[in-house]
């Protein structure tokens, strides 16, 4: 195949209906109620609220906020900035405790550390140190999980959240006849 | 899932389209799950080079090709990537 000029290219008013229908579709086939989606402030879930919102209305749609001991204030004024867009109501519930009654956070030593700036710089140089060893490749060295056991820890650490997300999300789900609506997408 | 079919550059288009806060369109793909980790694009050198290299190895683009637009170097980067994250993608592994 020969490559084309924009590879990338996409039609975004044919991805919209494309989208909607999917959503609408699969919302009537499974005889939900409610759409549960989770806002992390970023582009890929406040995409996917939007869309959500677009395909059933606003009031089918139930918006959450989970934040964390290390979630950082900006990503919350924007999630709620969208819900507010949207018209929408958002729940903000904090999932700490749980993380800590998971013992997640013991997983690294971030809590010699006090406040968010200590708690980056030690974990800075963890990865330098990684990298030092590795030729920048720490994203391949994470994913093998061939780093050692404290890169391993750190992968524990950083997926447990959206684990401990999901099973909120799901319990409001099951409260509500819910359809939860997940943001990943393609490069993930 | 309704974005999974989408790589995350076609979002950013999609996200425009729609209108999108742009404080939230412009910001840094934050995975906000780690202090000292603030943007899974730098992981990837870039999210532009590396959404095309996906879709090239996706699409059968002739691996030289691929090596001679972009970098050899980053080329096997971004296939050993695919390699080690298929278990985050696979469905549950079965019998069925």
């Amino acid at each position: 195949m020969d490559w084309p000029v924009d590879p990338l290219h996409i039609d975004p008013e044919n991805s919209l209906i494309e989208i909607t229908n999917f959503l609408q579709d699969h919302f009537q086939r499974l005889n939900r109620r409610w759409a549960v989606i989770g806002l992390s402030g970023g582009l890929d879930s406040s995409l996917a609220a939007t869309l959500t919102v677009k395909s059933l209305g606003t009031d089918k749609v139930k918006l959450y906020y989970l934040p964390e001991r290390d979630s950082k204030p900006i990503h919350r004024k924007h999630a709620v900035l969208l819900a507010d867009k949207l018209n929408t109501e958002i729940k903000i519930i904090s999932i700490s405790s749980a993380l800590r009654a998971l013992r997640i956070y013991s997983l690294l030593p971030l809590n010699y550390f006090p406040g968010r700036w200590l708690k980056s710089c030690a974990v800075d140089f963890g990865r330098s140190r990684f990298l030092e060893q590795s030729k920048g490749e720490f994203l391949s060295i994470r994913l093998a999980g061939s780093g050692g056991s404290w890169v391993s820890r750190g992968n524990a650490y950083a997926s447990a959240k959206h684990r401990v997300r999901s099973v909120i999300l799901y319990r409001e789900a099951e409260r509500f006849q819910g359809m939860v609506v997940g943001a990943a997408n393609k490069t993930e | 899932m309704p974005l999974l079919h989408l790589y995350r550059t076609q979002l950013e288009i999609l996200a425009e389209h729609l209108n999108l806060p742009e404080e939230i369109r412009t910001k840094k793909a934050d995975p906000d799950i780690l202090p000292g980790l603030s943007d899974k694009g730098d992981l990837l050198g870039s999210l532009k080079d590396s959404d095309q290299i996906l879709w090239g190895l996706e699409n059968q683009i002739n691996l030289s090709d691929l090596e001679n637009r972009f970098n050899a170097e980053k080329v096997s980067y971004i296939q050993t990537l695919v390699i080690n994250s298929a278990y985050y993608r696979d469905t549950p592994y079965s019998l069925l």
